[in-house]
């Protein structure tokens, strides 16, 4: 597969895109839960650190 | 290179750091600011810093050259960083260590240790392991930083090696971890598009995907007949089953590495920035990602650099990457950027390995130095002060360690060897031989003591500076212990234990101690492990998560 031999190296390379992609589909499905609501923050902080 | 392009390229970057110091210091007040942010870091910095302290100029430098050497089967260590060091890590461990870090009111992992198992012992012991072993893993950072800039530059090593250690103590000291994960993100968002460059160029070059890894596996021959005796089988192919070269890409690049990054102090750390479990979810996405790129790229590049030096590179015609470098593995990446890529690149690749270094420099340093400060001083002997200054302070001493220690590795060790690497898989492998069951244990289970958590951290350690000084000849040999009191160089001779990483026995021996212990030992209190795991059981699928950051800050923990 890809030009690589054996069986060990391509499946390392499937699976390390399989993994990505998990990451980023679990990150779409969760991208707004757990969220800590807007009236119990702190007020210390004010406006985010990013 | 233009000397004007690099100067114009390193100037606008120094500048763009020199602000987000800037902004890290105005903004830090207190310690825990200092520390742990006041816990409200954004989830693009938080991934990007997680990212980028994890991916050093080890991950490119170091294990891009290893990867030349050993093949693409690195590739798994790409797949364990991505699954393990980021899913498992933000998923499973990084939501319980937010919350409980954040209900013991912890800033720093062993003071988190120390709190939930109500032992300042055992949380100066954590920061005494961190401040003792970590040195060795900045030392390996800062000479792969400092080596490089030497080589690209044209200048002293050591000249090099103080220009680096400066630019990097200017932010951390000021700014703490603001002024750590503000550089951070920026210093990561510049390796991605680094890294994303050199694929692409590199894929390119070399005729394609397919193409070029084809004309990588045509060279086996050469790889079998060089390096066949070692379990070579060839670049795009694993090397033979227990033979030497596979039980060091397993055992140590892979496992160590692969496994050691769930152990981590100056990673774990970041779960505690961030102010609610949403922010941990979109990290995974964020950090998925960027490890695919920072990781994947070097270890798919470092073996194609063979490719290039063998049949494209006139200068090195004939010679596979480790001879063209002089057997050198560190200086394989760093000459492949000089010889392959165009000008303009080698000025903006330049500054992704500062980057990578910078980035996790700045994380080693700020760890090593709270360790000092918070969780010894503070916390282990029980002096009060001015914490801000305390940590700073700390910081300063820990910066300076690594200095002196990167200034006389490359005396220490031989040439050839893959330091960077290899000193990044020993601190992975202590790490996670010491803290993994201990803070396993202290996440998930109630029932978990404290002689259970002493029992794993001393018998991890111990049984990993065991092998590394005794058995592990990659290691013993250099460190000279084993021969002036035994005469050899590993007292596993010429067997195979010889080259078996030390986690692979430490970390199973560090698991059946914390077993043991936690049997023989009494048990926490159970107001206490209510406290701890407020909020921790509830996992709701949406809305709000409203644990975690309802203890103001000094309130005691303890019962």
């Amino acid at each position: 597969m890809f030009g690589l031999e054996g069986v060990a190296v391509p499946l390392g390379f499937a699976l390390t895109i399989l993994s990505a992609l998990a990451c980023v589909v679990y990150g779409v499905l969760n991208w707004n839960r757990g969220h800590y609501p807007e009236e119990a923050r702190p007020r210390r902080a004010g406006r985010g650190e990013g | 290179m233009s000397p004007l392009l690099l100067g114009a390229v390193v100037a606008a970057y120094l500048c763009i750091l020199a602000g987000l110091a800037l902004k890290a210091y105005r903004e830090t007040r207190t310690g825990a600011d200092y520390l742990v942010a006041g816990r409200r870091t954004h989830p693009f910095v938080m991934a990007m810093s997680y990212g980028a302290t994890f991916v050093s100029t080890s991950a490119i430098i170091g294990f891009g050259g290893a990867a030349a050497l050993f093949g693409m089967g690195l590739l798994w260590l790409t797949f364990l960083t991505i699954f393990v060091g980021i899913f498992v890590a933000f998923v499973f461990f990084g939501r319980r260590t937010r919350i409980m870090g954040a209900n013991l009111n912890a800033q720093t992992f062993p003071e988190f240790i120390g709190l939930r198992f109500q032992s300042r012992g055992l949380q100066g012991a954590a920061g005494l392991l961190i401040f003792v072993a970590m040195p060795l893993y900045a030392g390996v950072v800062l000479m792969g930083g400092g080596k490089f800039i030497a080589q690209i530059l044209q200048v002293d090593y050591h000249a090099a090696l103080l220009v680096l250690t400066l630019i990097v103590a200017v932010y951390v000291i000021l700014g703490g971890i603001k002024g750590v994960m503000y550089t951070d993100a920026f210093q990561g968002s510049i390796m991605f598009a680094g890294m994303v460059t050199l694929l692409v160029f590199t894929y390119y070059r070399l005729g394609g995907v397919t193409v070029a890894h084809e004309r990588l596996t045509g060279m086996k021959d050469i790889a079998v007949s060089m390096f066949g005796a070692k379990g070579h089988t060839g670049w795009t192919s694993f090397p033979t089953f227990m033979s030497e070269y596979w039980l060091v890409v397993v055992t140590t690049i892979i496992l160590g590495v692969g496994i050691g990054v769930l152990a981590q102090p100056q990673l774990i750390v970041r779960f505690m920035t961030v102010r609610s479990d949403r922010e941990l979810n979109r990290a995974v996405l964020i950090g998925g990602v960027f490890i695919l790129v920072a990781v994947g790229v070097a270890f798919i590049v470092g073996p194609l650099a063979n490719v290039f030096f063998y049949y494209e590179n006139p200068a090195t015609q004939g010679q596979i990457a480790l001879l063209a470098a002089n057997r050198q593995v560190d200086a394989i990446i760093p000459l492949y950027i000089g010889q392959a890529m165009p000008p303009w690149f080698a000025a903006i690749f330049m500054v992704t390995l500062l980057s990578a270094a910078m980035s996790t420099l700045s994380s080693q340093f700020h760890t090593m130095g709270t360790s000092l400060g918070r969780d010894l001083y503070e916390g282990a002997l029980g002096r009060q002060g001015n914490s801000l200054l305390i940590n700073k302070v700390a910081v300063f001493s820990a910066i300076l360690i690594s200095y002196a220690l990167a200034s006389g590795l490359p005396l220490f060790f031989e040439g050839g060897t893959a330091i960077i690497a290899r000193g990044t898989a020993i601190f992975f492998g202590i790490c996670a031989a010491a803290f993994l069951p201990m803070y396993f244990g202290a996440i998930y289970f109630r029932g978990m003591t404290r002689a259970g958590a002493w029992a794993g951290f001393i018998t991890g350690t111990l049984t990993s500076l065991f092998w590394i000084f005794f058995i592990h000849v990659k290691e013993s040999r250099p460190l000279m212990l084993c021969q002036a009191l035994f005469g050899v160089d590993s007292l596993a001779g010429d067997s195979l234990w010889a080259v078996v990483d030390p986690l692979v026995v430490a970390l199973p021996a560090s698991i059946a101690a914390t077993l043991l212990g936690n049997a023989l030992g009494a048990k926490i209190s159970s107001r206490h492990l209510v406290h701890c795991f407020r909020g921790i059981a509830r996992a709701p699928r949406r809305a709000t998560v409203k644990t975690g950051l309802q203890l103001p800050a000094g309130v005691p923990a303890a019962d």
